[in-house]
């Protein structure tokens, strides 16, 4: 299941990664309905089936991983805690995921290393300006029409191996994040792994209100991991639109 | 243009809506001139396949001619009558690599509920409601084609439309099911369905070295094709019972390799079926009437190929039989474009000829009325070609 991602990584974001807090009965029960629930959600359509869809699919997400997300949204995760401390952040939201992409590390770790090319495939961030060797400038679309803007750093740089990047001192939102690039095995190309974690923009408030408007950052990685997949993969992110303009407006949305 | 409109569970409608434009430079626009129905379609028309919604475009076995390419396409041009398989590939991910196209990485771009029933999205398919893409269907004047050198056949000057049309669908499902069969030579092959994809498989079968193919249906004017076009022996499962005629025509063996061609809408007689078709009304389960009797009549250390289409759960799954007989299941949705220039060798030497399935040449307008013809198997409907 992969609306929260969870093989993987290093301590800080092994830990940020759903604990489990569910028995096994309520696991293969909550698995089972939320299959069901997402299934119906989809047929009835419209405003209510759509909620339902979300609970449906985290229903199986609970049910798939031990993890309910549903209950963990009100406090945060240990790991979060953890980064929120050790960044000097009022909180923490953290997400990570992982894809396959069928190219070579090098092909993969120069396409993100320039960070132009990030809003091709990260739906949320509309330009990313390279400053310099390092520093780049964010513009990121946030809930309810706003914008948000910040400074980066890029802090860690081992060419076709690993990407960190930080925002810089007064950035609006507070940020941090890292790629890491690993041969698949098999001559299959690269195994991407990526984490972020930023500091919501009114505390927990923020994220609850993040997540209902359909932004929640580890439904996102996921999509956008999947994006870059498939721009290195295939040159483009495929839209099923008849009309340019169609396709034009934004890309596609992936429920 | 005009386009076969879904409006809602068994609502059919033809409608007026946009043209279709060159969206991605790996585009081809296709000028439809044949598009087919499909057992698949009636598993959408009946609700059975979720995430449909008003305004979709169905059908996805066609042909026609290109009438427009993105800078991109190099193999296909301007004016090619061509066929285009609807399980769409990108060509360059893992799976398409491999040529199990219909596991393509890159052509579902609305993965999100596929990953949540299923754990992982399968390939994209035009016609095929928003949890596999949303990608608009066949049945309409024009059609945008993604990865149209992947995805777009140009058909070879000496095959008529009406067998090429098949090439889209019919045919390779039906040797796929044959083929991922492992058929050997000297085995005994049951099909059970004998639609448009049942008949292909049994094709196929004689063409992969089968020894005798047995076909399973009740309808009288479709088994009969089964015999004079496939060269199968009949079993009519209202008339007889199919574990045990099975076992007389085998010598107690059991077919050698059995290939499901009826899918998640099985039609039965027994208990059995009464129980899937409660649950599945409930949209719990699928009717598995087909599936479950090839299992049971398979022979020991044989091979049950699936091409039926099945959503998301069945109940009563004979489990024990697999593991006790030592049986191999396989199954996917048809990966057409490893087989398409194979089949149509076959078609030019004539050891393969859909040209019967298409008992129903109707023009586009008529479409809801071809639908009612296939779905109720009504004036020996197999398949209701449309022509926009
Ligand atoms: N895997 C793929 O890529 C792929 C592609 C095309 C079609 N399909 C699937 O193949 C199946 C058949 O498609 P079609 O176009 O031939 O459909 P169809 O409706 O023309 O044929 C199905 C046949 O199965 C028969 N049948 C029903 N219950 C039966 C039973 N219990 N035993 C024996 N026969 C029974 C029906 O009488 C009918 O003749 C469908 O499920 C369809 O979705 C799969
Ligand atoms: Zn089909
Ligand atoms: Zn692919």
């Amino acid at each position: 299941m992969a609306l929260i991602q969870g093989q993987s990584v290093d301590s800080a974001v092994r830990n940020a990664l759903p604990p489990r807090n569910l028995g096994d009965a309520e696991r293969l029960v909550s698995g089972a309905l939320g299959a069901v629930v997402a299934l119906w959600a989809i047929r009835r359509g419209g405003l209510a089936g759509g909620l339902a869809t979300l609970a449906g699919a985290a229903m199986i997400a609970r049910g798939t991983s031990g993890y309910c997300p549903v209950t963990e949204t009100l406090s945060a995760k240990p790991a979060e805690r953890q980064i929120a401390r050790k960044q000097g952040w009022r909180s923490a939201a953290a997400a990570a995921s992982s894809v396959t992409i069928a190219k070579p590390v090098e092909d993969v770790y120069r396409f993100f290393r320039d960070v132009a090319n990030l809003p091709r495939f990260m739906r949320h961030v509309e330009s990313v300006t390279v400053i310099d060797e390092t520093r780049s400038h964010w513009v990121v679309r946030a809930p309810l029409g706003r914008t948000v803007e910040w400074d980066a750093t890029i802090t860690e740089d081992r060419p076709n191996e690993r990407i960190g990047w930080r925002s810089d001192a007064g950035a609006q939102v507070r940020n941090i994040g890292w790629i890491e690039f690993r041969p698949a095995p098999g001559g299959r190309g690269t195994e991407v792994r990526a984490a972020i974690a930023y500091e919501p923009l009114a505390g927990q408030l923020g994220r609850l209100v993040a997540q209902l408007w359909g932004e929640e950052p580890g439904k996102q990685a996921h999509d956008d991991l999947r994006r870059l997949k498939q721009v290195l993969e295939t040159g483009e992110v495929p839209t099923p639109a008849l009309r340019r303009a169609d396709a034009d407006a934004a890309m596609p949305d992936a429920a | 243009m005009r386009a076969m409109i879904w409006n809602g569970v068994n609502d059919l409608r033809v409608e007026t809506v946009p043209d279709p434009e060159i969206v991605s430079p790996q585009d081809a626009i296709v000028r439809v001139t044949m598009s087919s129905v499909c057992g698949s379609d009636l598993h959408l028309l009946g609700g059975y396949i979720p995430a449909m919604k008003p305004g979709d475009i169905i059908g996805h076995e066609f042909m026609g001619e290109v009438v427009e390419t993105g800078r991109e396409v190099g193999k296909v041009r301007k004016g090619d009558r061509v066929i285009v398989i609807s399980i769409l590939g990108c060509g360059q991910c893992e799976h398409c690599r491999r040529t199990d196209f219909s596991c393509c990485d890159n052509t579902n771009p609305k993965p999100l509920m596929a990953e949540a029933v299923w754990g992982h999205s399968p390939a994209g398919i035009i016609g095929y409601s928003h949890a596999l893409g949303g990608w608009a269907g066949s049945h309409a004047n024009y059609i945008r084609v993604p990865f149209a050198d992947v995805n777009v056949f140009k058909v070879p000057e000496g095959i008529p439309d009406e067998k090429a049309l098949f090439v889209s669908d019919a045919c390779p499902t039906g040797f796929m099911g044959a083929d991922l069969a492992g058929i050997q030579p000297g085995d005994i092959v049951a099909v059970w369905g004998c639609g448009g994809v049942g008949q292909m498989a049994m094709q196929s079968a004689r063409i992969l070295g089968a020894e005798r193919v047995i076909a399973i249906d009740r309808f009288p004017e479709r088994l009969q094709m089964a015999a004079e076009r496939c060269g199968a022996e009949l079993l009519n499962y209202e008339e007889v019972d199919i574990p045990e005629a099975l076992t007389e025509m085998t010598g107690g063996r059991g077919p050698d390799r059995c290939i499901d061609c009826v899918g998640m809408e099985a039609h039965g007689t027994g208990l059995g079926y009464l129980y899937d078709l409660a649950k599945q009304q409930a949209l719990l389960t699928e009717r598995i009437v087909a599936l479950r009797e090839a299992i049971h009549c398979c022979r020991k250390g044989g091979t049950v190929s699936v091409m039926g289409v099945y959503g998301a759960f069945v109940d009563k799954f004979p489990m024990g039989a697999i593991v006790n007989k030592a049986l191999t299941i396989r199954s996917g949705q048809q990966h057409g474009q490893r087989y398409v220039e194979r089949l149509f060798g076959h078609i030019e030497r004539g050891e393969m000829d859909p040209s019967h399935l298409l008992t129903h040449p109707l023009p586009l307008e008529e479409g809801p009325r071809g639908y009612d013809l296939f779905k109720n198997k009504k004036e020996g409907c197999v398949r209701a070609v449309f022509t926009p």
